[in-house]
């Protein structure tokens, strides 16, 4: 079964199923991944942090509460233990003038994802990301893998 | 943006009557008439721009309906700063982007690899949101420096969430006005649109009631 | 002998029409830049009789570019052409030297006549 993930939305599934989301730019895919429960999900991360807006109406748009919100869906479902994570997409599509390097959003959306899974006890195990292209990524919730497609730039596994 | 205005502006957006609306969709229309103009001089051909739709709506819910359904297509982004600011793009899909090419005799033949199509692409997206901006610029006497215009051939959604993530400025609600285009009665699968900042935002409704004061004294 | 004239603007697609819309009209299009920089230095390099120059560009704009040319050969002649029409980057061009002033897209009859006049 295929379980489609929007932008700013987070999926859950069990084996056999495959957890997609579509044309990540300057957003972040992040995977975590039980392979002692053989439970997996995927949330697509728009923007970095939820602390630059003062209101919103759906937190799952946002680095540091989608990885919260994603970990505890997966350890509900199959417990604390082994959990594994990956990224893919932080790219940054636009040559912006006035934004200094690695101050763009897909630079700063992975290091947001990365420090709310470090501060979960989530290891990051794979990462795709950069770059100036948009990726696809596609979760196999029986192995973990995370299959990264794009246009015109091959596709492969992580 | 100081939180006070962003306050207002949040405000603003969530509270916007019927009647905003409509003369929204009046600056939307003053810009895209201006813009199916220039474009039809440069090609030479007929231009028709539907009028425009005003949205308002979450950053993700705006990235959503311009993403062409996990399609892929290109997109010409044009920044604007100063009094007028904002984000200017048409995004095409590949067959809608070679359509729009064909127009032009010295390209026939030529594909979206080629580096003269993109540049002839970057272009027309450039006079678009110029002669769009310029239009508003001259209703509400405020001024917007563009940017060089910039190429992107992807997923939609790849580059479409960049453009309004990048453009957000801490705020959640957007607004959009989204045009489509006919060029020689044919409709091209693609969208022109623009989200000014929220600043420039408060701006034009400031703006708006001024016009809409002069029209209760008639 | 006609006119020589140096085109000026970021996209490789509006040098090429411009340049062939210029040799229609009987001018002699001498060189091309992508940006101020570059047009300065072609500016010195080739002393074209004219300078059709673009405004938004990487590098150096326009209008940066006008005002150099302009320190350097304070009789240059040179015709803006801008996709923006606003009032205030028409009054820029033509305060930094500018002698006339183009919106895109090219209504090629208005291109002849702005650069003839500038010229003449």
């Amino acid at each position: 079964m295929e379980v489609l993930v929007g932008i700013g939305e987070y999926r859950v599934a069990n084996p056999p199923s495959w957890v997609v989301t579509r044309g990540l730019g300057s957003c972040v895919g992040v995977t975590i991944y039980n392979s002692i429960g053989r439970v997996g999900g995927l949330a697509h991360v728009m923007l970095p942090s939820s602390k630059d807006f003062r209101s919103f109406t759906n937190p799952y748009k946002f680095a540091d509460l989608a990885v919260r919100a994603l970990y505890n869906e997966v350890r509900r479902n199959g417990g604390p233990q082994g959990l594994q994570a990956k990224l893919v997409g932080g790219a940054r599509m636009f040559s912006y003038r006035n934004e200094a390097a690695g101050f763009d959003i897909g630079t700063r959306n992975v290091l947001e994802v990365r420090n709310a899974l470090a501060q979960l006890g989530v290891r990051v195990i794979a990462e795709e990301i950069g770059g100036s292209w948009g990726r696809t990524a596609i979760l196999d919730v029986a192995t973990g893998q995370v299959l990264v497609k794009t246009v015109g730039k091959g596709e492969l596994v992580i | 943006m100081r939180d006070e205005k962003r306050d207002r502006y949040e405000q603003r957006v969530t509270e916007l009557a019927i009647a905003e609306l409509d003369a929204l969709n009046e600056i939307g229309n003053i810009g895209s008439g201006n813009a199916a103009t220039a474009l039809s001089q440069l090609l030479g051909a007929r231009v028709q721009m539907s009028l425009p739709r005003t949205a308002v709506c979450t950053l993700e819910e705006a990235c959503a309906a311009l993403s062409h359904d996990g399609g892929v297509g290109i997109g010409v982004e044009v920044e604007f700063s100063g009094g007028l600011a904002g984000t200017m793009m048409l995004t095409l899909t590949e067959d809608s982007a070679l359509e729009l090419v064909s127009q032009f005799a010295m390209l026939s033949g030529k594909g979206l690899e080629d580096s003269m199509v993109h540049s002839a692409l970057m272009e027309v997206g450039n006079i678009i949101s110029c002669s769009f901006v310029t239009a508003l610029s001259d209703f509400l006497s405020a001024q917007g420096k563009p940017s060089p215009p910039m190429f992107v051939h992807d997923y939609f959604e790849a580059f479409v969430c960049n453009a309004l993530a990048h453009g957000a400025d801490g705020v959640d609600e957007v607004l959009v006005f989204t045009t489509e285009l006919k060029v020689a009665e044919k409709a091209l699968a693609g969208e022109l649109v623009f989200m000014p900042s929220p600043e420039t935002y408060m701006g034009i409704l400031k703006g708006l009631q001024v016009t809409e004061g002069v029209e209760e004294d008639v | 002998m006609s006119k020589r004239i140096l085109v000026v603007d970021d996209a490789a697609f509006m040098r090429m029409m411009l340049s062939d819309l210029l040799t229609k009209a009987g001018f002699e299009v001498v060189g091309q830049a992508e940006n101020g920089v570059v047009a300065v230095s072609k500016y010195k390099e080739l002393q074209p009789d004219l300078v059709t120059m673009d405004i938004t560009m990487p590098e150096m704009d326009g209008i940066q570019a006008v005002k150099q040319i302009r320190a350097y050969d304070p009789k240059a002649r040179i015709v803006m052409c801008s996709a923006m029409g606003q009032q205030n980057m028409v009054m820029d061009a033509i305060q930094s030297g500018a002698r006339d002033f183009i919106v895109k897209p090219f209504d090629p009859p208005r291109v002849t006549q702005a650069v003839s006049k500038a010229l003449a």
